[in-house]
C-alpha cells in the first residue's frame, strides 16, 4: 500500500472506519492519520506544510536594494516564513542568530535570510548591511530605521496582521493532510469556525493553538472511529 | 508536473520486523514521460515525532537504480534492507518512534518524487539484546565523560575568576548561597542519619521484571522517622524549540509510590536496611536518549525527618528489551531468576529464536568481536534445528573441547548469508557427511562457541 500523503478532496470532520491495509498498530490509524497532525516539524517539513503567500514575498525581492522584515512575537509565522523562502530561493544564504552559544558568521547568497535578527550584534550587523545585498529578515523588534540607514528598501510585514481564521483552517488542515496515511480515504478537516474560535482564544499565537490541538488530538490515540472535535 | 510515480511493495504485505531484521520488497516505479534518474534511493529510516525536535537515523541504504526510465513504462527494482537495530517503534504520548521504508528518485533539474511505507520495528529479542543494544557500562562511560568535561569547564571557570577581581562580587553569593543549600539539604540530613546508602540492585531491567533497591542506615544515635517513601517513574521528556523559544514537556508513563515505613526509631549503631521492590508494567516502554527525545526512568528514595531536613537521593534505572542476559545487577541475582529466565527460552516457542534468527543476528555483527561474543554467549547450550550447506569434513581438528571423542569435523555454511559454520558430529553420524552434494543438511545441535580465527559458529550435534 501506499502512503504517499497527496491532497484530497475537502471533507467535513468526519468518522473513519478502520480498513483493510491500514496499519493497525498506528495509534491514530483509526482516523487516517500517520501521526499526531500537530507535533513537531522538521525545518524541511516545516517549509514544506508553510502557508505563504510565496509570490507576493519574492515580488518584494525584486526591487533595488530590498529588505523584507517579518516582526512579530514568537510562534506567529516569522521562522516559518523564512524557512519556506530559504526552499523557494535556491541561492539564498540562510543563517539563525542564537540566544546563547558561539554567533555565526552571516553567509554569502544571492538573498541573505536571517532569523533572529534583532540578535545580531551591531557589528555583524554593520558588516552584513554594508554588503548591500537582498535581505529577508525574521525579527522581534522593528529594524526599519538601521535598514534604511544603509539605503534599504525595506518593506515591513506585520506576521500578527496575516493571521485570521481562514488563514489558520487552511494551516491546520495541510498539517492534517500532511499527515494522512491512506491517499484513498478521508481524514479529519478544522472548519473555519472552529478555527475562529481558536484564533478568538488564542489571538495570533500560533504555536499555542498547535500546542492545543496535539494535546487535544492525543485523546484520539488508539480510537478506531471517532468524530474529531477540535476545540471545546 | 510529475513525471514519475513511485510506490513500494514489502514482501507478503508484511509490515512488522524484528530489529535488525531484513526487509524485502520492492520499489514500484511508473513513467509518464522519460526521465534521467540519477539515483533511486532506498532506505530503512526512523524517525521521532510528537512534542519534541525531531531527530531520526538510517538503517541501512542502496542505490536501486541509475539511468533512464521511458515514458509509459512500469518499472519494478527489488531491495533487501536492514531494519534499524535502535530504536524500535513507540507510540507514546509526547514521545513517538516510526520506522519506514523510504525510497526517493533523484531526477536532475526537477521534483524529486518519493515516497515510503510505515512499517513496525518490534524491540529486540533474547538474543538482541544480547548482539544489538549498546553495552552496560556505556552509560557509565558517558557519565565518565560528562564529569572529565565538567572539570574541566569549572577549572576554565575558576581560572576566569581567580584573575578577573570583578567577578568575586558575582562568585562570592553564588558561592554563599551554594553552600548554604549543601549545609542544609546534604549535610545536615546526612549528619543526622549517620552512614546512609541507597542502591539499586537491578540497573539495567526489562518490562515485567522486578525492580529492587536498598536503603542502607546506619545512624550514630537513635533517630526518628517519619517515614521513608520511595518513588519510581517512567517519563517521556521532550524538547521542541531552542534558545528562548525552548519548552520541556514531561509525561509519565509510570508512577509507583510506596511507604516503605512508618513512624519509627532507628537505634543508634543498629544497621537498618529497607528492602524496596516493585515489579515494572509490561508496557514496552525502553530507555530512549534520542537527543531532544527521551524516556527516562529513575528512582528517588526519601526519608522524612521530624523537625529537620529530608534526607534524599536518587539513581537511574535502564528499562531494555531483555536484560536477562545482557545486563549486569550490582549484586549477583538469584538463582530463581537466572533459571527462570532459560526456562522461559526453552519451553516458550515465542521467545526462542530460531536457528535462523541466529545466524542473521551473527551475521550482521561478525565484523565487531564483542558483539559476536556476546551474541553467542547469550545462545551457548541453547538447542536449534540447525540447517547448513556441508562443504568438507576435516581429518584433522577434533581436539577442540567441543568436539566428540572419536567423532567427527565438519566445515559447512549457513544457506543464506553464508555464515561459516564447524559441526562436530559424534563418531555414529559420520556416513552423512562422507558424501555431500551441496544440498541444504538438517539436523539438530546446539551451538558451542565461535571460532574467531576462523571466523565460524562451532556447534555439537545432538
Amino acid at each position: 500500500m501506499n502512503h504517499l500523503a497527496v491532497t484530497h478532496p475537502t471533507v467535513t470532520q468526519l468518522a473513519v472506519k478502520q480498513l483493510a491495509g491500514v496499519p493497525e498498530w498506528l495509534p491514530f490509524a483509526g482516523l487516517n492519520l500517520r501521526h499526531n497532525p500537530f507535533g513537531e516539524c522538521a525545518p524541511r517539513q516545516r517549509a514544506e506544510l508553510a502557508v505563504v503567500s510565496l509570490d507576493r514575498w519574492l515580488a518584494v525581492l525584486e526591487g533595488p536594494q530590498p529588505a523584507l522584515q517579518f516582526v512579530g512575537d514568537c510562534g506567529r509565522g516569522k521562522s516559518t516564513h523564512l524557512l519556506a523562502m530559504r526552499y523557494a530561493l535556491p541561492d539564498a544564504a540562510y543563517v539563525y542568530f542564537p540566544e546563547q552559544g558561539p554567533l555565526p558568521s552571516v553567509p554569502e547568497g544571492a538573498v541573505v535570510l536571517i532569523d533572529e535578527a534583532q540578535r545580531m550584534p551591531c557589528r555583524v550587523r554593520r558588516t552584513t548591511l554594508r554588503r548591500r545585498v537582498p535581505l529577508v529578515l525574521g525579527t522581534h523588534v522593528d529594524l526599519r530605521r538601521v535598514l534604511r540607514r544603509y539605503g534599504y528598501a525595506v518593506h515591513t510585514v506585520r506576521v500578527d496582521t496575516l493571521i485570521d481564521a481562514p488563514s489558520l483552517t487552511r494551516i491546520f488542515n495541510r498539517r492534517l493532510e500532511a499527515a494522512r496515511l491512506d491517499d484513498r480515504r478521508a481524514v479529519p478537516r478544522i472548519a473555519t469556525s472552529e478555527a475562529a474560535r481558536l484564533h478568538g482564544r488564542f489571538g495570533s499565537d500560533v504555536r499555542a493553538m498547535e500546542e492545543y490541538l496535539y494535546e487535544r488530538f492525543q485523546r484520539y490515540a488508539g480510537k478506531d472511529c471517532v468524530e474529531v472535535s477540535f476545540v471545546d | 508536473m510529475s513525471k514519475c510515480h513511485l510506490s513500494i511493495e514489502l514482501e507478503d504485505g508484511v509490515d512488522t520486523f524484528v530489529a535488525g531484521q531484513t526487509v524485502r520488497g520492492q520499489v514500484i516505479v511508473q513513467t509518464d514521460a522519460n526521465v534521467q534518474c540519477n539515483a533511486l534511493e532506498v532506505q530503512t529510516s526512523w524517525t521521532t515525532h510528537g512534542f519534541g525536535n525531531v531527530t531520526g537515523g538510517v538503517g541501512q541504504n542502496v542505490n536501486a537504480f541509475t539511468g533512464q526510465w521511458l515514458a509509459g513504462q512500469t518499472y519494478r527494482y527489488a531491495f533487501e534492507l536492514q531494519t534499524a537495530t535502535w530504536p524500535p517503534t513507540y507510540h507514546g504520548y509526547y514521545l513517538n518512534v516510526d520506522h519506514a521504508v523510504e525510497a526517493k528518485a533523484v531526477i536532475p533539474w526537477s521534483f524529486d518524487p518519493k515516497t515510503d511505507y510505515l512499517i513496525k520495528v518490534l524491540p529486540a529479542t533474547t538474543l538482541q539484546a544480547a548482539s544489538l543494544l549498546p553495552p552496560p557500562d556505556l552509560a557509565a562511560a558517558n557519565s565518565g565523560a560528562m564529569k572529565v568535561v565538567g572539570c574541566v569547564f569549572f577549572a576554565i571557570f575558576a581560572i576566569v575568576i581567580v584573575a578577573n577581581p570583578f567577578a568575586w562580587l558575582l562568585a562570592v553569593p553564588i558561592g554563599l548561597i551554594a553552600l548554604v543549600w549543601w549545609f542544609v539539604f546534604r549535610f545536615l540530613p546526612r549528619a543526622r542519619l549517620g552512614q546512609v546508602a541507597y542502591e539499586v540492585h537491578t540497573t539495567e531491567l526489562s518490562p515485567g521484571e522486578e525492580l529492587r533497591a536498598e536503603l542502607r542506615v546506619q545512624p550514630k544515635r537513635n533517630i526518628r522517622i517519619n517515614r521513608v517513601v520511595w518513588r519510581v517513574i517512567g517519563e517521556e521528556v521532550c524538547v521542541s524549540g531552542s534558545g528562548s523559544n525552548r519548552k520541556t514537556r514531561r509525561h509519565t508513563v509510570f508512577e509507583h509510590e510506596t511507604e516503605a515505613g512508618g513512624p519509627q526509631v532507628w537505634t543508634a549503631e543498629q544497621l537498618q536496611r529497607v528492602l524496596l521492590s516493585v515489579r515494572l508494567p509490561e508496557t514496552p516502554a525502553y530507555t530512549l536518549e534520542l537527543a531532544d527525545n527521551r524516556l527516562e526512568w529513575r528512582t528517588e528514595v526519601h526519608v522524612d525527618i521530624p523537625s529537620w531536613p529530608d534526607w534524599k537521593d536518587r539513581a537511574n534505572v535502564r528499562v531494555i528489551p531483555l536484560a536477562r542476559l545482557g545486563g549486569v545487577p550490582a549484586e549477583p541475582l538469584d538463582v530463581s531468576l537466572a533459571a527462570s529466565a532459560d526456562v522461559q527460552m526453552e519451553a516458550d516457542p515465542q521467545t526462542s529464536l530460531s536457528f535462523a534468527e541466529t545466524v542473521q543476528h551473527l551475521w550482521a555483527v561478525r565484523d565487531d568481536p564483542q558483539q559476536t561474543k556476546r551474541l553467542v554467549d547469550a545462545v551457548v547450550d541453547l538447542p536449534f534445528e540447525v540447517q547448513a550447506v556441508i562443504e568438507r569434513r576435516l581429518l584433522y581438528g577434533n581436539d577442540d573441547p567441543a568436539a566428540y571423542r572419536d567423532g567427527y569435523v565438519v566445515w559447512a555454511h549457513y544457506p543464506d548469508p553464508e555464515l561459516p559454520l564447524t559441526l562436530f558430529a559424534p563418531r555414529d553420524r559420520g556416513d552423512e557427511f562422507e558424501h555431500f552434494d551441496r544440498t541444504i543438511w538438517k539436523g539438530r545441535g546446539r551451538i558451542s562457541g565461535y571460532d574467531r580465527r576462523h571466523g565460524r559458529l562451532k556447534i555439537q550435534l545432538d
